[in-house]
């Protein structure tokens, strides 16, 4: 009897065993399979890159040195362009704009929620900045193409006396995308001052500080790695961005920094020939690989050093 | 040796007034800031109020101005319109344009992408959560996963299209394509397919895709599109087209090199192919890219806030790893992972470049019948629209979004319910 | 809680006719060296303590928080230069009335008040005072000790910074002179350009002292300034209070009654937001008039 109940005791154990091995080796697989994505990213995104610079009419000193960026020109390789700058100044230009606006405003912001806001005014707010970060961006887009456009127009004509924007341009652009980054850039920097303990707050008023005094000579201050790191992320997600590029920014790939000018992003490039009717193996293809592995090493870049910067401020308390 | 004190400035009243900020001034200058503080705070609210507006104003404005008659008879006409466009398929007219296969488009995307996404984000949480090793090295990989995770979430969605059009869509570039598929299963038939003098569709059937095109012949069989068998009536060139509508409907001319002909696939409801193309599967796998990391993130924080005490509990009652996640972490932490998967699918809907690089700029007129069809999705569609030259078409668009945005609001709605609902339950 | 037992068990023994007004009946609940010091301090205090003018007058104070009334009807005041310790069990709204000396309960979205408070002739309460103003005069130090996340040297050029548009020169003067007189300039002198999240917790609240008179007050409240201290750092602390209170006006408030005997000069005890009694330290400790005061104490010391 006591050896039955014991060998059934030792089976069911054993049987117990197999099933976690089983389903821990299954979840393992699940994680390891985002390993895998990081490493399908890089070896396509570098391998086809290197695929485009073994071309013979493309070189490294073209791709980063020349300012001309015309892929779709003609039909050999020999007639295209393939100088990146054009894009990434695109790129840049709306990113500026975008955090110009949505940095100053979204910190103001999350003071005013962290600090000021009374209880029911914070639950008004909160909410609508959620939505507004719901929101998906082909919307963005078209609010940029349709009013904010006419608006800077509107504006425009009242200074200058005419009409200055192009249909597409940079600036609505760039406005849209810093509606977009505002509420990340809320969110996290409300969470960094939020972080601030009470104690720093009272030590501050109790030594005769006022309100403003508080919030930007010691709040602010001692949440600042926190704030950094909100402000890269929201770099890394504007350069990312594409359909409010796509829509509003225009497709042309010039080298100005004139708002008022459409431009090409690196994003918008992309789309451009992703959604075109380009052969699959020209070189104009390949090309939006070798702009995309830039993207990708910018974006990963500023994002591992946001989080790096948040985790170590994490830490500080 | 010390500070003489008469240079300790604190001590001395004259010097002290001399110093003196004025208070009343900081107090001014706090008061203005905290006002400041309110105004642009608000700014995010006339934003939000500004954008809804105009969008509504622009989506519906256009319906309500093409009404006419009594007031009555302009809100049906107005709910008219509406079911018009929710019912129809995208035209080159602007007025008779709907947004139904792109609403399909979407269920069926997302559909894909939450079957993957949600049951592989989840259980990767689970092991990052639940599973964590104790040895050094292993740790070490622990954490190199947790980052890789924290990374994948900033990588652009766009990068992601890119990806998936070369893993999915043409599969490393392999030599078939969607019209010459290397492998493919589910084929109901393959026929070659004529349109009669009647505008019906005539269909022969073929033996396979590369088959030669089929010689006709007088009285031989043929299938419409229901499948029903008829008498081919095949006519020579300058011979009289018969009146009647039967006949007619069955009529074929023999032009030279033999009547416009397509290939038609008849495709069953399970049809896959290798390599996917444009298709249903291959936007949904990319969609998938794109929400994973968001799913593993928010399953995490929602499996993190279970109380470290209930998992000592069990695992004092002897409870295995396993047993623990099954019968304790999960049912505790499943209200938060339902609300943080909700808004990652709400992400998926509302996501349009990976789709774009995935679906292209293409006119598609039904909803999706199977994984391996071509198709599009609202946000898509939207695009289209906006990027139409055509003002009537920016109508359209603003149709269009709010659409997905009711749809979106809905998703965000119930993900708030059932946090308020089940938040109070946990400890 | 730690607290609150003690008491308990004073008041279940309080019953006994072993019961006493004299400070010697504790002696029976057994003797322990620290009441043998206490005494001799309390001699020793008696003779040398010269209460001066009165510096704070609380007169008909309530204070509540929403529903819950924190402090009743309280009736005090407080002498100038010299210290004033607020004892009593956990709850029992000591360190409320403190936080209200220098309004720092304004920052606190449901405390309100009624009754009448005032420093010298000002009227603490008054709507539109000037808080700024009166948290000059009125400095406060905390339970825990909260620096700053910047240097030694930022953490008590602060407060000035605030108040003065003093010149460098002027502000290094200053923060030396503060260092000095809360007793840490020769232990950080090298280095007011580090860190003062580096200090050990006896530098860190003693560098809040400093910061605290760093902008000239005339009153120093303390809440529990030692509570999160070792034994060692808490007596560098007390000696400097001691220091201190020969130019400043300290409130401390303490739940350690032995701190309360060694540190102050008058001691308050309030118990479920009443004022029990006050008067000078050795009389309140030798010689308590009420009951209730004589329980908490010995239950304390006993």
């Amino acid at each position: 009897m006591a050896s039955a109940s014991e060998s059934l005791n030792v089976r069911n154990r054993s049987l117990q065993g197999l099933q976690e091995f089983w389903i821990k080796g299954l979840l393992w697989l699940s994680a390891g399979f985002s390993i895998a994505i990081t490493v399908v990213i890089i070896v396509i995104l570098f391998g086809e890159a290197i695929r485009f610079f073994a071309d013979d009419s493309i070189t490294f000193a073209e791709f980063f040195g020349s300012t001309k960026w015309t892929p779709t020109v003609g039909t050999t390789a020999e007639s295209k362009s393939f100088g990146v700058w054009p894009l990434v100044c695109g790129t840049l230009v709306v990113t500026v704009i975008a955090i110009g606006i949505a940095l100053p405003l979204g910190i103001v912001t999350a003071i005013f929620l962290s600090e000021y806001a009374p209880r029911k005014v914070r639950a008004f707010l909160k909410p609508a900045l959620e939505i507004l970060a719901g929101v998906p961006t082909v919307v963005y887009g078209f609010f940029a193409l349709t009013f904010i456009t006419p608006q800077l127009n509107w504006v425009h004509q009242l200074f200058f006396g005419e009409e200055g924007f192009a249909a597409f341009n940079s600036g609505a652009a760039g406005i849209a995308v810093g509606i977009l980054c505002l509420p990340i850039i809320t969110s996290l920097t409300e969470d960094a001052l939020r972080a601030v303990p009470r104690s720093l707050r009272e030590a501050a008023y109790g030594l005769g500080s006022t309100r403003f005094e508080v919030a930007t000579r010691v709040v602010v201050p001692a949440a600042l790695s926190g704030i950094v790191s909100a402000a890269l992320l929201a770099i890394a997600r504007t350069i990312g961005e594409t359909m409010i590029v796509a829509l509003a920014a225009g497709s042309t790939p010039n080298l100005t920094v004139d708002p008022r000018d459409g431009v090409q992003t690196m994003t918008g490039f992309m789309v451009q020939i992703a959604g075109g009717d380009f052969s699959n193996f020209g070189i104009e293809y390949l090309s939006m690989y070798a702009v995309a592995a830039v993207l990708f090493a910018m974006t990963f870049g500023l994002t591992l050093l946001g989080h790096r910067i948040r985790v170590r401020f994490r830490e500080a308390y | 040796m010390s500070v003489p004190l008469e240079r300790v400035f604190i001590l001395n009243a004259e010097r002290r007034r001399e110093l003196s900020r004025s208070a009343a001034n900081r107090r001014r200058f706090s008061v203005a800031f905290v006002v400041f503080c309110s105004i642009v705070a608000a700014l995010s609210l006339i934003v939000l109020g500004t954008l809804l507006y105009d969008i509504f104003a622009q989506g519906t404005g256009y319906i309500w101005r093409s009404s006419e008659g009594s007031f009555g008879e302009r809100v049906s006409a107005f709910f008219g319109t509406w079911s018009h466009f929710l019912s129809s398929p995208p035209r080159q007219t602007a007025s008779e344009a709907g947004i139904f296969p792109s609403m399909f488009g979407t269920i069926w995307v997302c559909a894909v992408c939450g079957l993957v996404a949600l049951p592989l984000g989840v259980a990767t949480a689970i092991y990052l959560e639940e599973f964590k090793p104790k040895q050094t090295w292993l740790r070490r990989v622990h954490g190199f996963v947790q980052l890789n995770i924290t990374n994948l979430a900033g990588v652009p969605s766009v990068v992601y299209g890119i990806i998936g059009m070369t893993i999915f869509v043409s599969m490393f570039q392999s030599p078939g394509s969607s019209q010459t598929p290397v492998l493919e299963f589910g084929i109901n038939g393959i026929y070659d397919q004529y349109e009669s003098k009647g505008l019906r569709m005539l269909r022969v059937p073929v033996d396979s895709r590369d088959a030669p095109d089929t010689q006709l012949v007088d009285g031989m069989t043929v299938y419409d599109g229901q499948g029903k068998a008829l008498e081919l009536n095949l006519i020579p060139v300058g011979a009289p087209i018969p009146q009647d509508e039967e006949l007619k409907r069955r009529t074929l001319v023999n032009v030279a090199g033999g009547p416009a002909r397509s290939r038609y696939i008849d495709e069953a409801w399970y049809y896959v192919r290798i390599p996917f193309g444009r298709s249903v599967l291959a936007g949904g796998l990319t969609l998938m890219l794109v929400v994973l990391p968001i799913v593993i993130i928010s399953a995490q924080e929602a499996i993190r806030a279970v109380p470290q005490a209930l998992r000592e509990a069990a695992l004092g009652m002897g409870c295995t790893p396993w047993q623990v996640v099954r019968k304790v972490t999960l049912p505790a932490s499943i209200p938060g992972i339902m609300t943080g998967n909700i808004l990652a699918m709400s992400r998926a809907i509302g996501e349009a470049a990976p789709i774009l690089m995935i679906a292209g700029v293409v006119y598609i007129k039904s909803a999706p019948g199977n994984l391996m069809d071509s198709f599009t999705v609202m946000p898509l569609q939207i695009y289209n629209w906006a990027s139409d030259s055509h003002r009537e078409f920016h109508d359209l668009a603003a149709s269009g979004i709010i659409v997905l945005l009711a749809i979106l609001l809905f998703f965000n709605a119930s993900a708030v319910i059932i946090r308020q609902k089940f938040q109070k339950n946990l400890g | 809680m730690m607290t609150d037992q003690p008491a308990k068990t004073a008041s279940a023994s309080a019953g006994t006719p072993a019961r006493a007004k004299s400070f010697n009946a504790t002696k029976h609940n057994g003797e322990t060296p620290i009441i043998r010091q206490s005494a001799e301090v309390f001699a020793e205090r008696a003779q040398n303590t010269q209460l001066g003018e009165t510096a704070i007058t609380i007169s008909n104070f309530d204070a509540r928080y929403g529903e819950f009334q924190a402090l009743k009807n309280i009736n005090l005041e407080i002498p100038e230069k010299s210290v004033t310790a607020f004892i009593g069990p956990s709850g029992c709204g000591k360190t409320t009335l403190l936080r209200w000396i220098n309004r720092m309960n304004d920052i606190v979205p449901e405390a309100r008040c009624s009754g009448k408070l005032t420093i010298r002739e000002l009227d603490v309460l008054q709507p539109r005072l000037d808080v700024v103003e009166l948290r000059r005069r009125v400095g406060i130090v905390f339970q825990k000790p909260n620096p700053f996340p910047k240097s030694i040297f930022e953490n008590v050029a602060f407060g000035p910074r605030l108040h003065y548009k003093a010149s460098r020169s002027e502000l290094a003067d200053l923060v030396e002179w503060a260092l000095r007189k809360s007793a840490l300039w020769d232990e950080v002198k090298d280095r007011l350009k580090q860190s003062a999240l580096g200090l050990s917790g006896g530098q860190q609240q003693r560098l809040c002292i400093a910061r605290a008179i760093a902008v000239g007050p005339e009153v120093l409240l303390m809440d529990e300034p030692c509570s999160a201290l070792d034994p060692r750092s808490t007596l560098a602390v007390e000696d400097l209070i001691a220091e201190l209170s020969k130019e400043y006006t300290i409130v401390i408030v303490t739940h350690n009654m032995q701190q309360a005997a060694r540190a102050s000069d008058s001691t308050a005890y309030l118990y479920e937001g009443e004022l029990i009694e006050s008067g000078p330290t050795h009389q309140v400790f030798t010689n308590p008039q009420n009951p209730e005061t004589e329980r908490y104490i010995t239950g304390r010391l006993g």
